[in-house]
């Protein structure tokens, strides 16, 4: 129930300032839209086809309750309803995002289960080095570097764009291969360090003592007791990171010219279309709150000390 | 060694002659263990007590194999368990060894137990590390059966139940239970009732005490309470500053105590027959600074009998049938003060 209250403030909130910010900034949508040389009847017939004329708390509070009945209002330059545009472009970011966690992960707990399971060795020296490299560098880089060694010297996937999974499962994971892995890499680094460091932390714990004292194998107790009672760190991270890339992996889509969330808002911005703008937005905050509102679900999952609500009793 | 000289053993099943046990720590080595022997034969019962730092528990652990190898260097002449040597064992030995032959009950269950795994399957996980092969019903059979045999009500239920949602007492049984799994030949009990209410205490005690009768297992009881040791052992070995320095059989130590130190542990023990309003005695200072002991007898700057040769040499070993000590206070010394 707390958490349906801050799910409505914090929606309300960001709806409003980004309302205020985009409808206050200089810049008229109209010229943007129809072009610097636009007589000023067509300006003033584009400002009351899309209630630019009314006043701001006029236009937000219709703009927040279509909101509410899943209307976004329509796209200033397409004309297209917003969430029509919205829905159409999430599945597309979600699988790319989705798919990086997943690879990310894949990676990041064998190597972290690696590192403390022959601490000091090369082993734990190469995904240590590795993991700093990839927090490092930055997306962009990493997402050339993969371009010019798969696209163009190896020519096995392709550089940019985007197949549908309606055009064939193949064409699909082809063209999403390159722009997954550039997020995933990304996330590696973080995601490897965060676990080890916890679990490093979990195996000075008495109970990780007793299990060796019960005679169990160095494997059991490492995933069984060690890793079981390391996740917290990394859920919450990984939650965080999941609401930030569903709020668009702005980069990596343009780079690969991938038609996600990302690309969307970046395009309303330049275009001045404040309809979509707001609209991806409020969809952002809200995969936000919502992801969060899952990791603590996960919290009480993970450890059953931790009751909904975040008390931990003893 | 003194093996041969504990009258009830008849084979011992654990050897442990001259143990050493360092630890490299960033400021300095320290000196844990240095120098104790002792011996188990099987089905017998021995207290260990020693205040803390005293190195009683590192000996349990050196036992165990579970010392942090990073740290921890252990030695010692003989570190045996019937034919293993527990100081060169495979690694797959020593697996086996624990929990299925020597097995430990630790002192605070709370941190003993793992906070996230019903305590059932904690109790199940430990059969299973030595008996891979068994089905789930039989498991769960035996894990259940468990529990009764450490006396807990509703073992049905309890086993669905988490840590805390446990009273300290039913942990510490869960603990002993997860102990029993295997069924080992040795149970090495390390402060098992310290953290617990001292209502629970004596309980916990006569569950040991009856358990280690009933299926025959050697103990190891090792507390700081000369009382609690009292309780269900056969012999007692005081420990102080890493060594032994007194050993007797339990009647005889209470009999006739010879090292100053044991007499000090026995004074600080709370008894019935104490004029109301009056006070415990502690044991006087501060233990010594096991990374630097000083020469002659550790004991020696809390000792009310000291003479100027406790400070230059270390004091002999005095013997009477099994009963030995460490001091140089003998009898004639004594009738004099």
């Amino acid at each position: 129930m707390q958490r349906v209250v801050q799910l409505v403030v914090v929606l309300g909130g960001v709806s409003l300032l980004t309302f205020l910010i985009l409808n206050l900034l200089p810049g008229d949508p109209g010229l943007a839209v129809l072009g610097d040389n636009a007589p000023p009847e067509a300006l003033e017939a584009f400002r009351s086809q899309h209630g630019l004329d009314r006043a701001l708390h006029v236009r937000y509070f219709d703009w927040v309750s279509g909101a509410v009945t899943g209307d976004l209002g329509t796209s200033f330059r397409t004309d297209q309803p917003v969430l029509e545009t919205i829905l159409d472009r999430v599945p597309v970011s979600l699988q790319i995002v989705v798919f990086a966690q997943i690879l990310a992960l894949l990676i990041s707990v064998p190597a972290a289960i690696a590192c403390v399971w022959k601490p000091r060795s090369w082993l734990e020296r190469t995904i240590n080095t590795s993991a700093f490299a990839t927090i490092s560098v930055p997306n962009f880089l990493a997402a050339y570097v993969l371009i010019l060694i798969f696209a163009v010297h190896l020519g096995w996937l392709p550089a940019t764009g985007f197949s549908r999974l309606s055009n064939g499962v193949v064409e699909n994971l082809r063209s999403i291969a390159l722009p997954t892995v550039t997020l995933a890499l990304s996330q590696f680094g973080i995601y490897t360090r965060v676990l080890r460091s916890d679990m490093v932390d979990t195996l000075e714990q008495d109970y990780v003592t007793t299990a060796y004292g019960k005679g169990l194998t160095n494997r059991r107790i490492l995933v069984r007791h060690v890793l079981r009672g390391s996740l917290l760190s990394l859920v919450t991270v990984v939650g965080v990171n999941m609401g930030v890339l569903l709020g668009g992996a702005v980069i990596t889509e343009t780079i690969f010219a991938i038609p996600g969330i990302g690309r969307l808002m970046i395009e309303g911005i330049a275009q001045r279309d404040l309809m979509v703008v707001q609209g991806v937005v409020l969809l952002a905050a809200t995969a936000y709150v919502v992801l969060n509102l899952i990791v603590d679900v996960l919290y009480t999952a993970l450890d059953p000390r931790i009751e909904l609500g975040g008390q931990r009793r003893a | 060694m003194h093996s041969s000289l504990s009258p009830s053993s008849v084979t011992d099943i654990l050897e442990v002659d001259d143990l050493h046990v360092d630890f490299e720590l960033p400021r300095g080595r320290l000196h844990a263990v240095r120098g104790a022997s002792f011996s188990l034969g099987s089905g017998e019962s021995l207290g260990i007590v020693g205040e803390s730092g005293s190195g009683k528990s590192v000996t349990s652990r050196a036992i165990m194999g579970l010392l942090p190898a990073t740290t921890a260097r252990v030695k010692a002449r003989t570190l045996r368990y019937g034919q293993h040597d527990l100081l060169d064992a495979p690694e797959r030995v020593m697996r086996r060894l624990r929990g299925g032959e020597i097995a430990m009950i630790y002192q605070d269950p709370m941190r003993a137990l793992n906070p996230i795994m019903r305590v059932g399957d904690q109790v199940a996980e430990a059969i299973r590390a030595h008996e891979p092969s068994l089905g789930r019903k039989e498991l769960s059979t035996r894990v259940v059966g468990l529990l009764d045999a450490v006396r807990i009500p509703d073992a049905n239920k309890r086993i669905r139940l988490y840590p805390h949602q446990l009273s300290g007492g039913m942990r510490q049984r869960i603990v002993i239970a997860m102990a029993l799994a295997a069924n080992p030949s040795i149970l090495i009990a390390d402060e098992p009732t310290t953290s617990l209410d001292v209502t629970v205490q004596a309980e916990i005690l006569d569950l040991l005490g009856d358990l280690q009768e009933e299926r025959g297992m050697g103990m190891i009881l090792v507390t700081h309470d000369l009382g609690v040791a009292a309780w269900h052992t056969n012999r007692i070995m005081v420990m102080y500053a890493g060594r032994g320095v007194e050993h007797a059989t339990t009647a005889d130590l209470f009999e006739d105590m010879r090292m100053p130190y044991t007499r000090a542990l026995f004074d600080s023990i709370p008894r019935v027959d104490m004029p109301p309003g009056s006070l415990l005695k502690s044991v006087e200072g501060r233990p010594v600074d096991p990374s630097n002991p000083p020469p002659g007898c550790a004991f020696r700057e809390r000792c009310h009998l000291a003479v100027e040769i406790c400070g230059t040499t270390a004091p002999p070993r005095r013997q009477v049938g099994s009963h030995w000590w460490d001091c140089w206070d003998d009898q004639e010394e004594k009738s004099v003060k």
